[in-house]
């Protein structure tokens, strides 16, 4: 056997990828970009005047609602619903949630009746809801609360399933008593999976206030991105929606922050 | 989600209106052959009829009726170049498409005249108990309408105005829907609405609300619906529209002339009432349905006439209301070198 | 306190898991519990400590509980069983909450059982900045805070590297020295069954019954680090049924 001469080279690097940086830098540059395309694109006329409105019509629409005092108006009637109608359906859902998750009994009965109507959508509801609550403020905040109360029960209860049997067990083995092990035990255990189905019930108010606010809403931002489309007012509708986005972002924030001081055990 | 199906609706119009208007290829119409944009309304019966009979064809126009739900998409669809000519009623809609040299009006069709059986406004049965007998009781109660803008907000506005007060004296309720309002009014949720005389007259007779007026008390030749069409048409294609104008009058003058002023006898009201049929109360059995055509039958503007003077008086309310740019003007709303005005 | 196990039988569904055991774990006695994968040693355990009940025979706690012992039967998990969402301060509290104990009294034990196992300067770090070692050294003084009269450990070694177990079973036979406790100790380590236990247990393979009961009477902190002698010959009672036990799970 001849001597092989060897090639000395450095192991190439293949772990790259797959992991996200924090380039905070990326996404105002991205929305200053689209910003100035969309500006050109209609200022020249590439994109039609129908299809979307300048950038700066949308900002004076944005004035006008300011100016007029209406942008306090319509937010806050929206913000009053979504307030009074996720916090309501939050509640039940996590009172019922917790009972479907703790009491086989509860479970026995509830649990068919709440899969049942969880999928119909709340909006095919909506006639129902006008003649059971009318067409005041009733039937939108309950078109919110129903629209939040059973996803929620089916989150809690399924955070309550997935409760460490491990952990119960531990707690029974130093005789902890039922309300300890619920309150203690199960309870923390759960609230990782109720605080991230926040998020979803949020953006689910978020979008039924829209169809809440069709039936005879004069003030709120649902009614006022209806007006804006039956008059096919589209620097309005954008305003409008570009709200509504708002409001899911700061609800996502305010989660987020709830997260990071209810849940600080878990490293994030 | 209503909303969502109409914004789908829209977007996928606007699309459309992409391709047409930033001019990908010229806008390709078929050798004279129009889609007409229809609601299956008795006030829509001159289309069903020139359709019928033939005029659109003795007019040189191969025409594709295409009904719509509601009055928007169609201002919509004309707008996107898929629909050529609709009727419809004068909205907020109308007038910001018009002022984005979308559409034009062309023609008047629907109107309301003094003397005419014309739209009633209607209270509910506990208003009328708690004491609103006319109209000036309506200050501080609750109006349907179906949208911010609509026909009925004009309406309510202008009954508001004529009794004295402000229109905001009067609580307006959007319900979106015909059929919602209805509801809400037999059930006293709402206090007042207003609507064409077969459905407020049916609404009296089963007691489920009570006429206290007429609408045409408050507004002077209410023109309510208009002919209209895309800007291309009106300006690019004025031999194509003056015959669907040609065309559509012959169907206004044998509607008028059989159903309203029952010129042509009781056999002409039945045969037209059948082909009426054919389009407006498909799903109720002939006999019933008929009574609701006839009743409902208002008199269509002859030879497309339009009143002007009610054009300018509603776009001057939409203004006011800020529901359209206070630079909106008559010129982009109306062509009127088709039909005489007044 | 004595436990005396008499003809204790389980089974799950259609599956007999534990056959006629008949058992004493005399008091201040460690009784280690060998056997094969799947024989029932867990299952032993959690009848032991009331967390499942027996389908026949009886199990029977002998004696009273020392002045202060708010538990009796504790126990020790393999997997920690810590709460992620308390410190290790918080972690021991817990189960002193539910007995009446005033603040003071309560601080006391928990500064007493962080003394004991070294934990004192990590009071009020979460589970998740510790290492496994440490975790089972939280899991060891939680079940001290209670006082028991009979600690029952399940594999409390298995999960950390040998150095680790080594230190912590050191730190076990310290204990064992200073409180003389009752326990029954499971584990699959041999050389670990040896060094702890008075008596170490040996078990057939499913349906779990006692096959050998072998004494050692060297006291514990005589104890070599190793006895190959006996090593091998526990070993040669198990490995015919560990291979019969493999070969049971591999043929489903
Ligand atoms: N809750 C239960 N339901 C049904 N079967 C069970 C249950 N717990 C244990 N078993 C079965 O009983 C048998 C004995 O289980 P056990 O956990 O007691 O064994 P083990 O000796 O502790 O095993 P290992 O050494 O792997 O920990 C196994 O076959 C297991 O599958
Ligand atoms: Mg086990």
């Amino acid at each position: 056997m001849g001597k092989k001469k060897y090639d000395y080279k450095p192991v190439p690097f293949r772990g790259s990828g797959f992991q996200f940086k924090n380039n905070y830098w990326i996404s105002p540059v991205v929305f200053i970009i689209f910003l100035i395309l969309w500006h050109v694109g209609t200022t020249i006329g590439f994109i039609s005047n129908l299809v979307l409105p300048k950038p700066a019509e949308v900002l004076i629409a944005f004035h006008d609602l300011y100016v007029t005092g209406d942008l306090y108006l319509h937010v806050g009637a929206s913000l009053k619903r979504l307030i009074l109608g996720w916090t309501l359906g939050t509640f039940f859902g996590i009172i019922l949630g917790f009972s479907i998750g703790l009491f086989s009994l509860v479970r026995a009965g509830l649990a068919p009746i709440v899969a049942a109507i969880f999928p119909v959508p709340k909006i095919a509801l909506l006639p129902l809801f006008i003649i059971w609550f009318g067409i005041g403020e009733l039937s939108k905040v309950n078109i919110i609360l129903f629209g939040t109360l059973f996803p929620t029960i089916i989150a809690v209860y399924g955070a309550i399933d997935n409760v460490d049997r491990s952990l119960i067990r531990m707690g029974q083995s130093f005789n902890l008593s039922w309300f300890s092990i619920t309150r203690k035990i199960v309870f923390p255990a759960s609230l990782p999976a109720i605080l991230s189905n926040f998020r979803i019930t949020a953006a689910i108010a978020i979008i039924l206030i829209v169809a809440a606010e069709l039936i005879a809403a004069e003030k709120g931002i649902g009614a006022y991105v209806q007006m804006a489309g039956s008059l096919f007012a589209i620097d309005r509708l954008l305003a409008g929606i570009i709200i509504l986005s708002c409001l899911g972002l700061i609800a996502n924030w305010l989660i987020g922050f709830a997260e990071k001081k209810l849940l600080k055990w878990r490293n994030l | 989600m209503i909303f969502d199906k109409k914004l789908n609706k829209l977007c996928k119009n606007l699309l459309v209106s992409v391709a047409v208007l930033i001019g990908l290829g010229t806008q390709v119409f078929a050798q004279d052959s129009i889609n007409v944009g229809v609601l299956r309304f008795t006030s829509h019966s001159a289309a069903f009829i020139a359709y019928e009979k033939g005029y659109f064809k003795e007019a040189g126009l191969t025409a594709k009726l295409v009904p719509f739900q509601a009055a928007a998409p169609m201002a919509i669809a004309i707008a996107s170049g898929d629909i050529d000519y609709g009727v419809t009623a004068i909205s907020g809609a109308l007038v910001n498409l018009a002022e984005k040299g979308a559409i034009r009006i062309i023609g008047g069709a629907l109107t309301e005249e003094k003397g005419v059986d014309g739209q009633k406004i209607l209270v509910s049965n506990k208003a009328y108990a708690s004491g609103v007998r006319k109209a000036s009781d309506l200050k501080g109660r609750s109006f349907g309408l179906t949208q911010t803008g609509s026909s009925f907000h004009y309406m309510a506005s202008q009954i508001a105005k004529k009794e004295g007060f402000s229109s905001k004296e009067i609580s307006l309720k959007p319900l979106q829907k015909v059929g919602v309002i209805i509801g809400a009014l037999k059930s006293g949720q709402i206090d007042a609405w207003s609507i064409v005389p077969h459905i407020a007259k049916a609404l009296h007779k089963s007691g489920g609300a009570k006429i206290i007026g007429n609408v045409a008390d408050y507004i002077d030749g209410y023109q309510i619906t208009t002919i209209f069409t895309s800007k291309n048409n009106a300006t690019n294609k004025r031999a194509l529209t003056k015959n669907f104008l040609a065309a559509y009058s012959k169907g206004i003058k044998e509607f008028n002339d059989v159903m309203i002023d029952k010129k042509r006898g009781a056999s002409a009201i039945e045969s037209t009432t059948r082909l009426i049929h054919k389009y407006v109360y498909t799903s109720r059995p002939y006999k019933k349905a008929a009574g609701s055509i006839q009743a409902g039958s208002m008199r269509l503007q002859p030879d497309g006439r339009l009143n002007l003077t009610s054009v300018k008086h509603q776009l001057d309310w939409f203004k006011a209301e800020k529901l359209v740019p206070a630079s909106a003007s008559i010129k982009n709303l109306v062509d009127t070198s088709y039909v005489k005005t007044y | 306190m004595e436990l005396v196990l008499k003809k204790v039988s389980k089974t799950y569904g259609d599956l007999l898991v534990l056959n006629e055991i008949n058992l004493n774990i005399n008091e201040g006695q460690i009784v280690c519990i060998v056997g094969p994968s799947g024989c029932g040693k867990s299952t032993l355990l959690r009848l032991i400590g009331g967390l499942e009940s027996p389908d026949t025979g009886s199990i029977e706690a002998r004696g009273t509980p020392p002045p202060g012992c708010l538990n009796p039967l504790t126990y020790i998990f393999q997997d920690f069983s810590l709460l992620p969402w308390r410190t290790v301060e918080e972690n021991i509290s817990l189960v002193l909450e539910d007995h009446s104990l005033s603040a003071i009294n309560r601080n006391e034990i928990i500064e007493s059982v962080l003394q004991r196992t070294k934990l004192t300067e990590f009071s009020d770090r979460w589970p998740r900045e510790l290492s496994g070692g440490m975790k089972q050294r939280v899991g060891i003084a939680r079940a001290l805070a209670v006082n028991p009269s009979v600690l029952l450990m399940d594999e409390p070694l298995s999960a950390l590297d040998s150095q680790t177990s080594e230190i912590l079973l050191n730190d076990l036979i310290e204990l064992w020295k200073k409180q003389n406790f009752t326990s029954v100790y499971i584990t699959h380590n041999l050389s670990e069954a040896i060094r702890i236990g008075h008596k170490v247990v040996v078990m057939s393979r499913r349906p779990g019954e006692i096959r050998e009961i072998v004494n050692i009477d060297t006291d514990i902190a005589d104890r070599k680090i190793r006895n190959i002698e006996l090593e091998e010959h526990l070993w040669n009672l198990l490995k015919d049924e560990a291979i019969a036990a493999e070969r049971e799970l591999e043929n489903g």
